[in-house]
């Protein structure tokens, strides 16, 4: 009709070998596996985990010994206190290596868990939005105007001083930012004509939000978690100087350095070595993320 | 007598633009009373210049958006009176081809998974092998090599994005194509392939095709019928040959010698 016939079937190979398919996901594990930056902050990240949990085994003091003659002891090897003592004479490492169980797993666990009911939350609301999300992000705004501190006291109060209430009590809190950063991702990304072709298609509204919005939500979810650790390890320990979160001898990272800092003029390592352990697990978080954001995005290679 | 598929009756969408207990409430007519009927083995053209709500009646006659008042019969029932089955069913049978060629696909997905998407909606037990040599059959039909089957719509061309959401409203062998300006957002040469195309592709599959377009050129070429839209009424409907041989309404042809002419007037 029009004279021009390009499309040239003869290059088609007609489906005499199966292609075999690939997803985003396989796709996004490959490029995250080339990016070594990344590759090297999961590697210490690694590291760091295995040490807090299994390091304490090799040790010869425990985490809660005191040893009186060795007070503000510097780090000396022949003692066998490799990163030195605190004023208790506790062993600094194996301190920090507990207390990198605890602030891990609350930076995972709260994280998680305000990032699944943020995600949740958020894309509930913005996708069907209405009256349905006038009423959700109410709700978010009422519990953003409540007083945290109370919220965990009451918490704390009623189901009694408990580890996993610290959990539950941190990531209530997160969640809410998770909720509206999401919520207002998914509103940009409802009016894209990709998800408007996908309801022609009949497509569920669920998978919708499964197959399409989701993983285009994924650069600022990740974004968002690489921040939300470092809080949460900070309000952690913000929490436990005020003697709601873990107690002595228990300790966190948090903890250890708010102890350290006071001390710093007269036993620097108090303050050096637990720091260090947090930087170096703060930045490779901070590297895992800006790589998972990049492989995620097909866009980036 | 040919088989109608589709009546839309007195069809209207009104957004309104000014909200308040004591303000008048003031309307943008988007769609003002559109009547009109689409027979099987026809395409109909809807011609119109930018918001005359030619987009519009594609997104409702497809109820991706709600109508304010207005009958749509689908396939001689009324809409109104579709069931949940019922209509999954219909997405099935009807199917829309955007304007935009990046804009229509997730970024995020490949090429065949794009494609394959709405087989797993309707298509449930198919095998994977079974639903990939589909896939890769319909991008031979659509002129797209398999090389591209893993790769993402950022790689490819407008033309060849276009072909994509072509072959992923084609995979289940629908009845009716609405083309809401298909070949807009393309260069001349690539609009003319993927008119030839949607020509090929309608005999191969006995699509019912609905175009929408504002180049008069291309509807000209292909339409059967059309209809005349200005700022959301029917101006003037027919049959596209005399239509364009005797003009009734004056923005019919004012419309009509605004196309430029091959050879200019000296």
């Amino acid at each position: 009709m029009f004279g021009i016939r390009k499309y040239d079937n003869k290059m088609v190979n007609k489906g005499a070998s199966i292609v075999k398919g690939r997803s985003l996901w396989i796709d996004a594990r490959r490029r995250l596996f080339q990016n070594k930056a990344a590759v090297t902050a999961l590697f210490l990240l690694i590291v760091i985990s295995l040490l807090s949990i299994f390091g304490p085994f090799f040790l010869q003091h425990n985490f809660s010994d005191t040893d009186w003659g060795s007070i503000y002891q510097s780090p000396n090897l022949q003692t066998g206190h490799y990163l030195g003592t605190d004023g208790n004479g506790r062993d600094l490492l194996v301190r920090i290596l507990y207390g990198g169980r605890l602030s891990l797993s609350i930076g995972l666990i709260a994280t998680l868990v305000s990032v699944f009911i943020g995600v949740i939350y958020g894309t509930i609301a913005g996708y069907f939005g209405g009256k349905l999300d006038i009423f959700m992000m109410r709700v978010v705004e009422i519990l953003y105007a409540m007083p945290y501190l109370i919220f965990v006291i009451i918490l704390m109060v009623v189901f009694g001083r408990n580890i996993y209430f610290l959990f539950l009590a941190i990531g209530a809190v997160e969640w809410l930012t998770m909720a509206r950063i999401v919520r207002g991702q998914t509103i940009s990304l409802k009016e894209k004509e990709f998800i408007e072709t996908s309801k022609a298609l009949g497509q569920s509204d669920l998978l919708i939000i499964i197959k399409h919005i989701i993983p285009n939500l994924a650069g600022p979810i990740v974004v968002y978690i690489t921040l939300m650790v470092p809080s949460v390890i900070i309000l952690e320990s913000f929490l436990s100087f005020l003697g709601l979160g873990v107690q002595e001898p228990l300790t966190s990272w948090g903890v250890l350095i708010s102890e350290g800092s006071r001390e710093m003029e007269a036993a620097w390592w108090l303050l050096i070595f637990p720091g260090l352990f947090m930087v170096i697990t703060l930045a490779s978080l901070n590297f895992i993320g800006d790589g998972l954001r990049d492989a995620i995005d097909p866009k980036e290679y | 007598m040919k088989k109608e598929i589709l009546n839309v009756q007195n069809l209207k969408l009104h957004y309104p633009i000014s909200r308040g207990f004591f303000v008048k409430r003031n309307f943008i007519k988007a769609v003002d009373g559109v009547s009109f009927s689409l027979f099987v083995g026809e395409t109909l053209g809807i011609v119109g210049e930018s918001g005359s709500g030619k987009s519009s009646i594609c997104r409702l006659i497809l109820s991706l958006i709600p109508k304010t008042s207005g009958n749509i019969k689908w396939f001689g029932k009324d809409f109104n009176l579709y069931k949940k089955k019922e209509i999954k069913s219909f997405r099935k049978k009807v199917q829309i081809i955007f304007q935009d060629p990046y804009g229509s696909l997730d970024p995020r997905m490949t090429i065949g998974s794009i494609i394959k998407e709405p087989l797993g909606i309707f298509n449930k037990n198919l095998s994977k092998n079974e639903s990939t040599e589909r896939v890769i059959a319909l991008m031979s039909d659509v002129g797209l090599s398999s090389d591209l089957y893993n790769r993402y719509p950022h790689e490819i061309s407008g033309g060849q994005c276009q072909r994509v959401g072509i072959a992923r409203a084609l995979i289940n062998k629908p009845s009716v194509l609405v083309c809401d300006e298909p070949v807009s957002a393309l260069d001349l040469s690539i609009q003319a392939q993927i008119l030839d195309l949607l020509d090929v592709l309608k005999h191969k599959y006995n699509l019912t095709l609905i175009f929408v377009s504002h180049d008069l050129s291309v509807v000209k070429a292909i339409c059967d019928n059309v209809i005349v839209l200005k700022s959301g009424k029917i101006i003037e409907n027919g049959i596209t040959s005399d239509l364009f041989k005797n003009p009734k309404d004056p923005y019919t042809k004012k419309l009509i010698s605004s196309v430029p002419s091959p050879i200019p007037a000296r």
